[in-house]
């Protein structure tokens, strides 16, 4: 019975004597001289993340079609309250899990999402998931392009965990993405995108 | 996954004679361990980094039970159902039953060396579920039915034509292909199509953070994601030694094991759960199972000595390390675990009498110790292991030692305890090497001294031992001048 | 003058004994007085290593009584200095009054590099040798002892000497006591990637510091590539030090 294994586990571990616990406290690392935007587009773009600086955020949806163009883009689904345009339907267009699901796999070449911060210290882009921001959208297709504000940018992922609500009020989903999709398994021959997209642009407002 | 451990000998002279195998342990380890080696450079002091990294594992372990209480706690709070699972077996059919009950015919599973501890695909399978590997390394060796050959590349040793053989038999590919990023992409599709019909997501944990109740999984290709994701139903299969306290520990435990693993500075994606899906959104798991499996670990706990094999955060950089390793690769360790914690892993939960060679095997050159961010003690465990063996320790299933090796070391004993015998010993050997002898060398001799000769010289022995050449030393002044 | 008890293992006792007169020499050279105590045989190490650790204590117990009125102790090779220092108080773990006694000693006792170089301020032995040399870190010496600058120091205080790097110098010989004789063909193949190493180097001596380490690697090349020598670094630098005698009794072989 479950209950019981429970029990059996945990006065099992109960019962054991103490270790020697070393108190060695958390290490430094080097801190980066270059400005913090710099510093995480640098990052960033050593994965090959492009990133597409613009000035504000009315710029920005100006701006989406050429992107859109430029990358090959005919069909984009976005997170709601992103830019729109012909091209991108926003994920309250579909009825339910299966519509949605169907058109993220076969529908999409790209996934439009927001990023809750960027993480100067890796060239990270953290990705939280509510109702508003499904998982897939960032996930299926070939292409995520996300909209980060430079005012975001954070040097560490422990202040991007101050700045949020992440401990208090933990999202059901949270993702650090760091580049695009890859691997090397075979014959260790690197590629992008094998599950998830192979290309992760992002589009930086001031 | 079947045990080979006791096939040791045989598979390391198999792999060690492959070409494949050699030229992978030339590139691959040595790559790692270049970028492991760079990508630390921006700690301030490396090696205080990597006791950092020693000192959270360790605390986690020392509180280990009140983790675990406190992270079930919010893990429940959260909406996951968390389910504790004394062995293999009751893990397995709380599994089955869970995907029964839900009508589940299909799963899709991101990398888990737990569950290929516990035999989950197997007892999947028999259980008439379709399950599909959907990391592309661990693809590849499903379909192969192979061990892993390196806890980063499973299938990195294989050859793109025996990859194009098996993808062309399951009808992953429909003619042949030598490329291996159209191999590659050819998985892709073909796996899409499993994350779409799964209705059950299996996925391991790298890390459960306590103050919160969060599943931590660490990936580069997103198929982790992808189970987390698009089935219905997710399921987590945790070790129990995995529970941090905090977020901030966490994340300073994530620096280390992504720098360790392949050394870059953060892996492709890094996914932390809490609960099932939250009411109003549209995908991801309805219903989120957290399965805690001891299957030998709260026996391994108990003593503060063998405890320490648990503060393993499966990195696999002692792997890139290991001399012994660069020579043989992962087959020879027969099972789930490889490399220097394959060997102080496995003898602990296979027992010491099934995995001898795994832990006599080493040299003790203390490069995995050195260069482990969990403060794994590699070689003391083996030295204990060793001794455990030896003495026929019933708790960790010691063989003891044969009757000859138990006359050599009283006989050695008692020449050592007494210098005339300790020489007249010594004399006797040398005389009896030294008539192999010529210009200075021996280059063969019978019985138990062909393992060395058979590719080593020794000089010939001395006509004099040191002891003996002392008393005629001009300046030799004997034993009494601290006196 | 200070005294020095030479710590001398068995390997060396029974089969390379010139390291020990090595030894003995550089510490005179360097202002010491050795002695050598005749109950000594064994640390225990072969024993401890492959888990016959009531058997080890046995000798460990012996060499603690025997060391352990003297002020110094210095050895030719770090493992034996390892097995003491740091192994001796994990065979105590469980026995107070043994363990006191261990760690005493262990803090007394030293590798001969270490002893010269840190404690006698000495690099310079009056040696000379014109050519170059590679030098392997054994793993009791670096990852067990933390020593790599001093034998380093030692062999670029000879002049005319150049040492030249070697490609992973750190990496194990494969030696590992038993293990070359209970996994030999796998001991055979790290030998062989050091050697090939040694070869590739531009070196014409390869220096180590270790005794096990010599049969390993001197035992490969002296198969595989005749003519190129591999040397301890207390034999190298007495014997091309002024003045340097030669014992009666004594063979060249591949040390």
């Amino acid at each position: 019975m479950p209950g019981n294994a429970r029990d059996t586990i945990l006065s099992s571990l109960r019962r054991a004597p103490p270790g020697k616990v070393p108190d060695d406290p958390p290490a430094e690392r080097v801190i980066d001289s270059s400005g913090l935007v710099d510093a995480f587009c640098t990052r960033f773009t050593a994965q090959t993340g492009i990133v597409h600086r613009v000035g504000s955020e009315r710029e920005a949806n100006a701006f989406l079609p050429e992107i859109l163009k430029e990358h090959g883009i005919r069909r984009a689904i976005s997170a709601p309250g992103l830019p729109g345009g012909p091209d991108i339907r926003p994920q309250t267009d579909f009825s339910g899990r299966r519509d949605f699901t169907e058109a993220i796999f076969n529908d999409a070449d790209a996934g439009l999402t927001a990023a809750d911060f960027g993480v100067a210290e890796s060239g990270t882009i953290i990705l939280s998931f509510n109702r508003d921001h499904a998982r897939l959208i960032s996930l299926a297709p070939e292409i995520h392009i996300a909209v980060l504000s430079a005012a975001r940018i954070v040097p560490t992922f422990e202040d991007a965990l101050s700045q949020s609500r992440y401990i208090d009020h933990p999202p059901s989903h949270l993702v650090f993405v760091t580049g695009p999709s890859m691997t090397a398994d075979i014959q260790g021959r690197p590629f992008k995108g094998m599950h998830g997209p192979r290309k992760l642009i992002l589009i930086l407002t001031e | 996954m079947k045990v080979r451990t006791s096939q040791y000998r045989q598979i390391a002279a198999r792999e060690m004679a492959d070409a494949h195998t050699r030229r992978f342990l030339r590139l691959l380890p040595v790559r790692l361990a270049q970028r492991r080696q760079a990508a630390f450079a921006d700690y301030v002091n490396p090696a205080a980094a990597i006791r950092s990294g020693a000192a959270i594992r360790a605390k986690s372990l020392e509180n280990l039970p009140s983790l675990l209480e406190t992270f079930e706690q919010n893990a429940l709070a959260s909406g996951a159902k968390v389910f504790w699972a004394r062995d293999a077996d009751q893990a397995n059919r709380y599994i089955i039953d869970t995907a029964k009950e839900n009508g589940v015919s299909v799963v899709a599973k991101g990398k888990s060396m737990i569950s290929e501890e516990a035999g989950l695909n197997e007892a999947l399978s028999e259980a008439g579920i379709e399950t599909w590997e959907t990391d592309l390394g661990e693809f590849i060796t499903q379909l192969l039915e192979r061990p892993p050959f390196h806890i980063v590349g499973p299938a990195i040793n294989i050859p793109v034509e025996r990859i194009s053989d098996i993808f062309l038999e399951k009808g992953v590919i429909d003619s042949p292909e030598s490329d291996p990023v159209r191999l590659g992409l050819s998985a892709r599709r073909f796996l899409r199509n499993r994350f779409r019909r799964a209705g059950m997501g299996i996925t391991g944990v790298n890390m459960a953070v306590a103050e919160t109740g969060t599943l931590i999984n660490v990936e580069n290709e997103g198929n982790i994601r992808f189970c987390k994701s698009a089935p219905r139903i997710q399921v987590s299969v945790m070790s129990l030694e995995k529970v941090v306290k905090t977020t901030r520990e966490a994340l300073e435990l994530l620096r280390l094991l992504c720098r360790s693993s392949t050394g870059q500075l953060m892996s492709a994606y890094v996914s932390m759960d809490c609960g099932p899906k939250k009411e109003g959104e549209t995908d991801g798991p309805e219903q989120l199972h957290i399965v805690i499996l001891d299957n030998g670990r709260s026996r391994i706990y108990k003593d503060p000595v063998t405890r320490n094999a648990l503060q393993c955060i499966r990195c696999g950089a002692c792997l890139n390390a290991c001399p012994v390793y660069g020579q043989i690769g992962g087959y020879p360790y027969g099972w789930a675990y490889s490399g220097p914690m394959g060997q102080v892993v496995s003898p602990l939960l296979l027992g010491l009498s099934a995995t001898r060679d795994l832990f006599k095997s080493c040299t003790l050159c203390g490069t995995c110790r050195d260069i482990c961010p969990a403060g794994v003690d590699h070689p003391k465990l083996m030295l204990h292991y060793r001794s455990r063996d030896v003495a026929a320790d019933p708790l960790l299933h010691g063989s003891g030692s044969s009757l000859f090796e138990k006359t050599m070391v009283a006989a050695y004993v008692k020449a050592a305890s007494h210098p005339v015998l300790w020489e007249a010993a010594g004399r006797g050997l040398r005389s009896a090497l030294n008539l192999r002898a010529k210009d200075g060398v021996i280059k063969g001799a019978p019985g138990v001294f062909k393992n060395w000769f058979q590719s080593r010289d020794l000089p010939e022995g001395p006509s004099r031992s040191f002891r003996s050449l002392w008393d005629d030393d001009p300046e030799g002044q004997g034993d009494d001048h601290a006196r | 003058m200070k005294a020095v008890s030479l710590f001398i293992p068995c390997i060396v006792d029974q089969w390379l004994p010139s390291i020990g007169m090595a030894a003995a020499d550089l510490l005179r050279r360097i202002g010491c007085r050795p002695y050598f105590r005749r109950q000594q045989t064994c640390c225990g190490q072969v024993l401890y290593n492959s888990g016959h650790t009531n058997a080890a204590r046995k000798l460990a117990r012996r060499f603690i009584v025997i060391f352990e009125a003297d002020e110094l102790i210095v050895s030719p090779s770090a493992s034996c200095v390892h097995m003491v220092k740091s192994h001796y108080p994990v065979l105590f773990a469980d026995d107070p009054f043994w363990r006191r006694r261990a760690e005493s000693l262990g803090a007394r006792v030293f590798e001969l590099s270490e002893f010269m170089v840190d404690h006698m301020g000495a690099t310079d032995v009056g040696a000379r040798f014109e050519g170059f040399v590679a030098f392997h870190e054994s793993c009791s010496h670096l990852r067990g002892l933390g020593l790599s600058d001093q034998p380093k120091a030692l062999l670029d205080g000879v002049s005319g000497l150049t040492r030249v790097s070697m490609e992973g110098p750190d990496i194990c010989c494969g030696f590992g006591g038993r293990f070359s004789v209970d996994y030999p063909e796998i001991s055979t193949a790290m030998a062989a990637d050091k050697a090939e190493r040694f070869a590739v180097s531009g070196a014409d001596v390869l220096i180590l510091g270790e005794p096990g380490c010599l049969l390993q690697i001197g035992g490969y090349v002296n198969r595989h590539y005749p003519g190129r020598r591999v040397v301890h670094l207390a034999a190298f630098l007495a014997e091309n030090a002024e003045g340097f005698r030669r014992s009666p009794g004594r063979k060249e072989g591949v040390g």
